[in-house]
């Protein structure tokens, strides 16, 4: 009897062996950046068990519906422009090494960067309502700097959304911050796993250094970068101002600056 | 009592948590790590969850009571069940999930879009950008991360400077554009867009790779009728004055900018007038650099010292341009220009000239004003025939004239000298742009002008020695008709690829022809004489049948690219006698260029090019024509074209966070047949025969570098360069002359970036240079400045230049300093301004240059614009 109960169980075997597939997922967001320069375009999240790859594709025109222009502006785009002028960045969130990986630019130098793992303390709270059939509740959470609203869906149990959103039980349909400036929109959403998950994640894009630098170091470089550009400029013409930037971007403060 | 109990109560409340654990697997029993857990109420609203770890496991605290346990995972059947926890009571919940037996369907979810991007158009609301302390448009624009603006007005939108800023689609600025950010007000704008990828032509936007910025401000309908400018009138010691005043109306349908400018302080307003005027931005043409040939020439040389510091002027100048649309798709701009001046110059030299068998000393005091007037008429319009499709056309219509009178000293002799110079000038360009699908372009362009340059010389003496025989001549003309006409067709292709490579070819005609007619007289008393052989009449027409191509290979890292210019030339001289002369070459001109990018901060390039010249004018003509007070030039009489060859290699390396930069070159060039003149110089007249020679070569190596010093907050700059040329000519009796001329410099920098108030900027600069001929004569000359820049508030800043020059040779401790002031101070956000601005405070009267050729020395004194100090006020409505 046991004999035919392992027998069973080895028969079986292929089809739980199927079960690799079903804790993937791809989600297409679009991303509305309603900051000093609006600008909008789709980014992936690759979602393989304990693993999701964010991919941001800021040079593809993100005009795939027809658009109207009425009001006398001569500057249609009768083509897309599909040159490369931006970085297109990958953000990886392994939740069982407790580990975030992506890569930024300075100049044209590409980094790979490895940002500290937090566990986001959301607030779940009552509101609920519902995106194209998905049952969604609404939860909030103060990360570096801004206060974030995102709508996630336990219909699908996959603890990611956009960029360092994640750890909610289940999927972020809808992510934004109180002011409104930067959202993510889910617009299509595929259970497959994407092939992307076979390749080495570090050399995804090529980068100036092998080993990840930490984002506080990253940080400090860039503020440098800066400074030592304008700097140049300076000496060039002297009579150059400098204008101060405010930040305004998606961190606004860091955990280490209290 | 009461208290004793809630604090009881509270005692307890804190004791009674619950905890739930288990762990969650599949039928297979593998855990199943990434599953949610959510504890719900009885209602259904989530209290708490949590998400397994990487085995399987999960952990809850919570009150005691009654709820609904979840746990679910992807491509499984979600398992929950009711529980009721006790006080303290620590629960094991595990799960096992089943496989969900349906296929997961692909989602796709609609929005509306908030944000519609129109291409490489970003639109933004003005009113959401200002936080309502901005008055004019730059303020505004300062608030927006990218955009940088100089302390002239320049804008730069990511470190590229911007091409103009445009007010509802129409620009009548160009790169002036810094009198309309400067005095219009913000409050009436709508929209700020920025223009990414911008190209002048429209129709040339996604073929033409731009990496151009344009701005864009659209005007809020309530202010459809606005007035504004701004005033500025300064006075100071010796009657120096200066007023401008600009004046923008921007209506419904016009649009119309006034300037005017009058001055006597040595500042120069046209500037930002050319800048304006010049539309070959807006129009791609043909037929650029052809103007006629200027034949006399006078007035002093440049030194040095910037203009502005000899300038002896007496300014007007107004300009008016308005723009207004004709019907929904065409649009004229009217461009007006007057200007009237009147500069005078002082300049005395000293030449030695020293070489084999020849040595004569020369002593020359110039004293001269020069009365300028210029008018120009432009006419620029636009027509869009259909969506792929525009006709542009310029008409231009320009007159100026010059009456240079000059007290001439020569080696004591005084004289008066006269140079009247008339120009007229019309020009007449059209360009049919059409794009007759995505990726292709085509533009046919046409022009047609004429140049008119006529001269009249006269001087009261005689002072050409033996150069004529005759003792009684008591005064010399010189009577000069120079025309030229041009007419051109092209057609120019822009084919762009799949792989977004560009691949663009031309093919057209230049048409040009220059008629020279010269008198060159004599005056004995009643009689004149026009000696032979310094008489002109000539003809010269050249006509241009040319293609030209270029391509570029990119693969990887690297880049190869090239283009060729062909032309078949058709050259048609007619001489004094009326005898025609023609030649007919077919030339080819290539240019290689190629790039290595190692890696981001290293990059490698290389360019070679070959380059054939066909002869101008003066190279072809026949005669003597009389160039200046004393100096004769004579052509070849027969075409020729000679044959050059460049090639250079440079290298750049920069730190990844621009700590330092480092930048090499080396370029050497080659000349096969020049075209050089022959002279005969003695002490009174230059007498100047060009013939063909040898050509020499020229090769040179240059550095630059700039590292910035973090600790001392500022950035060194060192830079260098040097070069050795060989040429060749030949004077007097002397055989070919071999001459070797080098040169090094090198400059040493040092600018602070202090965060704070002041900040300094230092410099030196040597130069030395050597000419090896018969003798050798060498120059060595330094160069620094210290500016210092004092920024006491927002409204009020300060700043102090000082220059000092040093020029070695004859009198090695000629050292000139100069020391300007200007000090700012504006109240009321800029609306009004009062300023200080004091010249030449060391009061330097005389500057003194020294220079070396093949074959002697000079030293040239020019007088400066003494010490002055002028109180401006500025105001802005």
């Amino acid at each position: 009897m046991r004999l035919f109960l392992y027998f069973f169980a080895l028969l079986c075997y292929p089809v739980f062996g199927q079960s690799q597939k079903v804790a993937s997922a791809q989600v297409e967001y679009r991303f509305f950046s309603n900051s000093d320069f609006p600008t909008s375009y789709y980014t992936t999240l690759y979602i393989d068990k304990d693993i999701s790859l964010f991919h941001e594709k800021p040079n593809e025109n993100a005009t795939r519906s027809d658009v109207n222009t009425n009001d006398g502006l001569v500057y249609e785009s009768l083509s897309t422009s599909t040159k490369t002028h931006f970085l297109e960045p990958y953000l990886k969130v392994n939740r069982n090494k407790q580990e975030i990986l992506f890569f930024e630019s300075i100049g044209a130098n590409r980094f790979l960067i490895q940002d500290d793992y937090q566990n986001l303390d959301w607030t779940i709270t009552n509101e609920s309502k519902t995106i194209e059939g998905f049952s969604c509740t609404k939860a909030t959470v103060s990360f570096r700097g801004r206060e974030w609203t995102a709508w996630f869906t336990t219909e699908v149990p996959l603890p990611f959304g956009p960029w360092k959103l994640y750890g909610l039980p289940g999927l972020i349909l809808e992510a934004y911050d109180a002011t409104n400036r930067y959202t993510y929109r889910a617009v299509k959403i595929e259970f497959k796993k994407n092939a992307i998950f076979e390749e080495d994640f570090n050399t995804l894009i090529k980068t100036k250094n092998k080993n990840p630098i930490s984002y506080r170091q990253f940080l400090i470089d860039t503020q440098e970068y800066r400074d030592n550009i304008h700097a140049e400029a300076v000496k060039n013409n002297p009579d150059l101002q400098d204008v101060p930037v405010p930040n305004n971007g998606m961190e606004t403060k860091y955990e280490w600056e209290e | 009592m009461k208290y004793i109990f809630i604090l009881f109560l509270c005692a307890i409340s804190a004791f009674s948590q619950s905890t739930i654990n288990g762990k969650v697997s599949d039928e297979s029993t593998e855990t199943l790590s990434g599953a949610s857990i959510l504890l719900k109420s009885t209602t259904g609203q989530i209290i708490t969850y949590t998400i397994t770890d990487k085995d399987g496991g999960y952990t809850l605290e919570v009150e005691s009571g009654s709820y609904t346990l979840e746990a679910n995972y992807l491509g499984y059947q979600k398992q929950s069940l009711t529980i009721l926890l006790k006080d303290k009571e620590k629960r094991v919940q595990n799960f096992t999930l089943k496989l969900r037996s349906e296929e997961l369907k692909e989602v796709v979810i609609k929005y509306e879009q908030p944000v519609v991007l129109r291409g490489d158009t970003l639109v933004f609301d003005a009113k959401a950008l200002s936080t309502g302390s901005e008055v004019v448009v730059e303020d505004l624009l300062k608030n927006i991360p990218g955009i940088v603006i100089e302390k002239d007005g320049t804008i730069k939108y990511n470190d590229r400077p911007i091409e103009k800023v445009m007010v509802d689609g129409d620009d009548l600025f160009n790169k002036g554009y810094s009198l309309l950010t400067r005095n219009m007000p913000n409050k009436p704008l709508d929209k700020v867009e920025v223009l990414q990828n911008y190209s002048n032509n429209k129709l040339l936007k996604g073929i033409e790779d731009s990496n151009a910025v344009a701005l864009n401000l659209t005007i809020d309908e309530a202010y459809k009728n606005l007035w504004f400018g701004n005033i500025e009138i300064g006075y100071g010691e010796r009657n120096r004055y200066l007023a401008t005043g600009n004046l923008m109306h921007f209506a419904e349908k016009y649009k119309t900018f006034l300037t005017t400018s009058f001055n006597n302080a040595g500042y120069d307003k046209t500037g930002n007038v050319d800048a304006m005027v010049s539309n070959s931005v807006d129009l791609e043409s043909i037929g650029h650099g052809y103007r006629a040939s200027k034949i006399m020439g006078m007035g002093i040389g440049s030194s040095r010292l910037g203009e502005d510091r000899t300038r002896f002027n007496n300014a007007e100048v107004a300009t008016l341009s308005t723009i207004f649309p004709l019907s929904d798709n065409a649009k004229l701009k009217l461009i007006g220009f007057l200007g009237f001046d009147e500069q005078d110059a002082f300049h005395n030299s000293y030449s030695v000239t020293d070489f084999q068998g020849t040595f004569f000393e020369n002593s020359e005091i110039n004293n001269s004003r020069d009365k300028l007037s210029r008018s120009y008429v432009n006419a620029l319009f636009n027509y869009d025939v259909s969506a792929t499709q525009m006709v542009q056309s310029s008409t231009t219509f320009n007159a100026g004239k010059s009456d240079y009178k000059n007290d001439y000293t020569f080696n004591g002799t005084s004289t008066r000298e006269t140079l009247e110079t008339k120009n007229t000038y019309f020009d007449q360009k059209a360009t049919y742009t059409h794009k007759w699908n995505d990726r292709n372009i085509v533009l046919l362009k046409t022009r047609f002008f004429t140049d008119k340059l006529p001269q009249n010389y006269g001087i009261n003496d005689y002072l050409l020695g033996d150069l004529f025989a005759s003792d009684t001549v008591d005064a010399v003309g010189n009577d000069v008709k120079s025309n030229k006409e041009y007419a051109g067709l092209q057609a120019d292709f822009r084919l762009k690829q799949k792989n977004d490579d560009l691949i663009s070819f031309a093919v057209g005609y230049d048409y040009n022809n220059d008629d020279l007619t010269t008198r060159f007289s004599l005056f004995a008393g009643n009689n004149t004489t026009n000696p032979a052989d310094f008489q002109s009449d000539i003809s010269y027409s050249v006509g241009d049948l040319y293609a030209r191509s270029g391509y570029t290979f990119k693969f990887k890292q690297f880049s190869l690219g090239g283009t060729v210019n062909i032309h078949q030339l058709f050259n048609r001289f007619q001489n004094s006698e009326g005898d025609t002369k023609t030649q007919n070459p077919f030339i080819v001109n290539p240019t290689l260029n190629a790039s290595w990018r190692l890696n981001p901060d290293n990059i490698f390039s290389a360019m070679y090019s070959y380059n054939v010249t066909n002869s101008d004018l003066l190279q072809v003509n026949d005669s003597y024509l009389l160039t200046s007070s004393r100096s004769f030039s004579r052509g070849l009489g027969y075409f020729n074209q000679w044959e050059s060859s460049n090639a250079s290699l440079d290298f750049t390396t920069k730190h990844y966070l621009n700590r330092y930069q480092f930048s090499a070159g080396l370029s050497y060039s080659r000349q096969n047949d020049v075209v050089t003149y022959r002279s005969q110089l003695d002490q009174n007249t230059s007498l100047s025969d060009a013939f063909i020679i040898r050509g020499g070569d020229r090769i040179g190596v240059r550095f630059s570098s700039h590292y910035v010093i973090r600790k001392l907050k500022g950035t060194v700059k060192l830079e260098g360069d040097a070069g050795r040329a060989i040429y060749y000519n030949q004077y007097n009796n002397s055989g070919l002359r071999k001459n070797t001329s080098y040169h090094q410099s090198f400059t040493l920098g040092w600018g602070s970036n202090f965060k704070s108030a002041f900040n300094f900027n230092i410099a030196t600069e040597w130069d030395f240079s050597q000419v090896k001929s018969d003798n050798t004569f060498r120059n060595t000359s330094k160069f620094s400045y210290l500016d210092l820049k004092y920024v006491i508030s927002e409204n009020f800043n300060v700043q102090l230049k000082t220059e000092h020059y040093n020029f070695g040779g004859v009198d090695s401790y000629n050292n000139y300093f100069f020391a300007d002031l200007e000090a700012l101070y504006s109240f009321e956000k800029q609306k009004y301004s009062i300023g200080l601005d004091g010249r030449n405070l060391f009061d330097t009267n005389v500057f003194t240059t020294y220079s070396v050729s093949d074959i002697g020395y000079s030293t040239n004194s020019y007088r400066l614009l003494p010490r002055y100090v002028l109180m401006t006020f500025k105001y802005r409505f």
